[in-house]
């Protein structure tokens, strides 16, 4: 199947050692890094901006820090919908009451004792990675359509609402474009299901391959459905990006006796959510789907979307 | 009370799984750290919580306990904004000297 990954070791597993002492980092490094792969930054704004960028698995983080301290900085990953699933154990010198209360308010996994022993940590961070790969697996699981490898719809319903609080966040537009295979039911009843289904894992992998940004997410919402969503993306981006999945489907040459041109094609709709106007992401997918029927009206394999003065627009492939 | 180790050097690399080469290290990190805070010391510069926070977490790992206490007790004056006396800033001295008097020995045993 398309996107089917296989089992993460915790060898795969990346440590993240945040750490102002040079001595703590060379420990940590040096007794881990031959189990796991290990970064390191002396800085809590440092590991920040390394887990938003590259999200480790385990951050192990020092307390005492000059600048920003380490449960401030847990805090603030915490907060973060990009860092909030990141474990966060804490290695610190003081493990007295108050300090350890401190560790677990501020949204720690765990905390070590410094000086560390070797041991414990090894079997801390072990402990807290299979866990993690645990969780990550059950969720790749449930997020993931089983014959296309794309997300399913129940991503979309547990992940759509976070995506419209970052756009409203960031004051940047969401895009959302919805794609359906043509005359589908045809090629179904002429070539079988083996070879229809083996033709939406083509497509699916198509889309996927036109999407070129890791926050571009690609849903199957129904049966020959796809639905994408484009973050930080205006209604000229998503014309692009439209434009680009139908030249790509068509330059796939999937054989469609049914089809006009011999081969499949698929239609688009899009329309933009912009935040803090009258509008609605609701309103934005039913606008898309309003486009979508619009272009399978207007002979298929072509798309429609709504420009940022409201008009319905065509276009082609 | 019990006198603390000047270099409890087997308990350091218990901790550290018997880790040779990483003990060597830390070693030699802390002699970087300990010489400038004596040079410090010297040119009656005022020691500062990160120093002191340094210097003591260097202790600790290399299982220097006298002056990992010595330096506790400093870090926690200079973050409660004391200054130190002249008899603190000796022992400080003091533990220095013979944490690194003990790594030699421990280096030529």
């Amino acid at each position: 199947m398309y996107n089917k990954k296989t089992s993460r070791t915790l060898q795969d597993c990346n440590v993240l050692i945040v750490d102002d002492q040079t001595a703590s980092r060379l420990i940590m490094t040096t007794l881990l890094e031959p189990l796991f792969t290990c970064h390191s930054v002396d800085s809590a704004s440092k590991a920040i901006e390394f887990c938003r960028e590259t999200p480790p698995d385990l951050v192990l983080m020092d307390v005492y820090m000059p600048d920003m301290d380490g449960h401030e900085a847990c805090i603030i990953l915490g907060n973060d919908s990009r860092t909030e699933d990141i474990p966060v154990v804490f290695v610190t010198a003081s493990v007295s009451d108050e300090e350890q209360e401190k560790c677990w308010n501020a949204g720690g996994a765990d905390f070590v004792q410094k000086p560390v022993n070797a041991t414990t940590l090894i079997n801390r961070v072990k402990f807290h990675l299979s866990s993690k790969l645990k969780t990550d697996l059950l969720e790749q699981l449930i997020y993931t359509d089983r014959l296309t490898g794309c997300f399913n719809r129940h991503y979309l319903e547990e992940h759509l609402p976070q995506m419209v609080k970052d756009a409203e966040r960031e004051n940047q537009a969401l895009s959302v474009a919805i794609f359906d295979a043509d005359l589908f039911k045809q090629f179904n009843d002429h070539y079988g299901h083996i070879k229809g289904d083996s033709c939406l894992w083509k497509i699916a992998k198509s889309l996927q391959e036109s999407l070129l940004r890791p926050r571009d997410k690609l849903i199957r919402v129904g049966g020959e459905e796809f639905l994408i969503l484009l973050p930080h993306t205006s209604e000229h981006g998503a014309r692009t990006v439209c434009e680009r999945i139908l030249q790509t489907i068509s330059h796939q040459y999937i054989e469609h006796s049914a089809s006009p041109t011999g081969y499949l094609t698929v239609s688009a709709g899009a329309a933009t959510y912009h935040p803090n106007t009258d509008t609605s992401i609701d309103k934005a997918l039913m606008d898309a789907d309003k486009c979508l029927y619009h272009a399978k009206a207007n002979g298929r394999n072509s798309y429609a979307f709504i420009d940022e003065h409201g008009d319905m627009l065509v276009g082609a492939g | 009370m019990t006198e603390l180790a000047v270099l409890d050097a087997e308990q350091a690399l218990y901790r550290l799984g018997n880790h040779h080469v990483l003990y060597s290290r830390l070693l030699a990190l802390f002699e970087q750290q300990a010489g400038e805070l004596l040079a410090q010391l010297e040119n009656n510069q005022p020691i500062t919580v990160l120093s002191a926070h340094t210097l003591k977490g260097s202790a600790a790992e290399i299982g220097a306990e006298n002056l990992r206490n010595v330096m506790q007790h400093t870090e926690q004056d200079l973050k409660a904004n004391k200054t130190l006396s002249s008899q603190q800033l000796a022992q400080i001295k003091e533990a220095l000297s013979l944490t690194q008097q003990a790594i030699i020995n421990y280096q030529h045993r």
